[in-house]
């Protein structure tokens, strides 16, 4: 396939560098290689060191890392920026490629397109303010409730969610009881939510 | 299955596995229950969109100071998807009424599945999520039938499709979670007057109690 004419439209310029959502968008709409490049630049280093980080060897992890980028320009016409941001669904994406790949020697695969569409479906009967800002907002929410966290906190959320590692290992790595680590990740996670009935969680 | 739809949930998973969900870390087995209990569950949906908003503000703030990738990779990239064949659409869609994660393990409705019999008004369906960590199946109890009182070793996940169940005083719903951890005595019955069915996990072997499961246990793989 050629190289569209719309890489060099007017449109295209008006995109800023960091407006990663409107650059995937315009990768799910015209294909446009230019707004692919810049989210490759960004995204690849961090996705391949997210999964270097859930245990994944280098090799594996760059192989696994270029799958995620052709899924994302395949897929990409299933993206809606009015339901996530771009970081949410690339690391949705880079999320299944990992279970697949530790599921590597099972005959299961992730539906990850189903698993895309469904990702942020808005509800209509929503009593809760958090739930009706856009991802966008979400994420600036839970990256400034982040900061607020003190540090041992929220480097127990990275430990638990990031890098793979269940309450039990992080309490042996942290050395203290399991109970202590589940309360505190908890205690965390709602300082982190604050906008969720207590009852849900 | 798409009855009690207006059902708000009761008994929902704890955030744990909903983190370990969105984070990839459940075995085949507990993801595929916790997966459809997150269809079946609108607060849990909504716990789960906001732990994939998370995961998408750690990919941002990810240190890759010193991870790059190869410099060809993206020339790779272009040349794989300028050989990309338009691929037509092979495969039927699945119509059947099943919530989206369950769907793709079955090819007929629940009621048309040949079920196994355990006891009197007990069956199970065992289901192949291609893995040998722990096991998964969908279970069948009439009305008025329990299930013999158990313990585990490990953790059971029993995820209600349709009907219900209790479980002392716990009476689950559509969409309801029963997590049972560790040792634990308990004995499920169907609750009111239809058939129950269940989408249940195990990480171990169960153990019959009761006196009468005692005596079934060497003969019933339960």
């Amino acid at each position: 396939m050629p190289f569209m004419e719309q890489t060099t439209s007017k449109k295209d310029q008006e995109i800023a560098e960091d407006d990663f959502d409107a650059h995937l968008e315009q990768v799910a709409l015209t294909k446009n290689r230019a707004s692919f490049s810049i989210l490759f630049s960004y995204y690849a280093p961090r996705v391949k060191s997210f999964l270097m980080n859930n245990k994944i060897d280098p090799n594996l992890a760059e192989e696994i890392t270029q799958d995620v980028f052709l899924t994302l320009w395949r897929k990409a016409n299933l993206y809606d920026s009015s339901k996530a941001s771009a970081s949410t669904w690339i690391f949705t994406i880079a999320r299944n490629k990992r279970i697949d790949f530790i599921r590597k020697h099972s005959r299961m695969s992730y539906e990850e397109d189903e698993q895309l569409l469904s990702l942020h479906d808005k509800s209509d009967d929503s009593d809760n303010a958090f739930d009706i800002l856009d991802d966008k907002e979400k994420q600036k929410m839970i990256k400034a409730a982040l900061k607020e966290l003190p540090k041992e906190q929220s480097s127990l959320i990275k430990m638990s969610f990031f890098d793979n590692k269940s309450h039990s290992e992080i309490a042996k790595e942290i050395q203290l009881p399991l109970g202590t680590v589940k309360s505190r990740i908890r205690l965390a996670m709602n300082k982190l939510r604050g906008f969720i009935d207590e009852d849900v969680l | 299955m798409i009855e009690d739809q207006n059902y708000k949930q009761k008994h929902i998973a704890p955030q744990s596995y909903f983190m370990d969900y969105v984070a990839g870390n459940l075995v085949p087995s507990e993801h595929l229950v916790i997966g459809t209990h997150i269809d079946m569950c609108n607060s849990a949906q909504k716990a789960v969109n906001q732990l994939y908003s998370l995961g998408g503000c750690l990919l941002e703030e990810t240190d890759c100071q010193d991870v790059s990738v190869k410099s060809t990779m993206m020339d790779d990239i272009f040349t794989i998807i300028d050989s990309d064949q338009e691929q037509p659409e092979t495969h039927e869609p699945n119509t059947l009424s099943y919530p989206r994660s369950l769907k793709r393990f079955l090819n007929k409705e629940l009621e048309n599945l040949e079920w196994e019999k355990l006891m009197n008004g007990v069956y199970h369906f065992p289901l192949d999520v291609g893995c040998d960590h722990g096991r998964v199946r969908l279970m069948m109890i009439e009305p008025e039938r329990a299930v013999p009182e158990h313990e585990h070793e490990g953790t059971e996940l029993t995820l209600v499709l349709k009907g219900g169940f209790q479980d002392g005083d716990a009476i689950y719903h559509h969409g309801d979670i029963a997590v049972i951890t560790g040792h634990h005595q308990h004995q499920p019955a169907a609750y009111g007057r239809d058939v129950c069915f269940c989408l249940a996990s195990n990480q171990s072997r169960i153990k019959m109690t009761s006196w009468w499961g005692r005596l079934l246990n060497p003969f019933i793989d339960f």
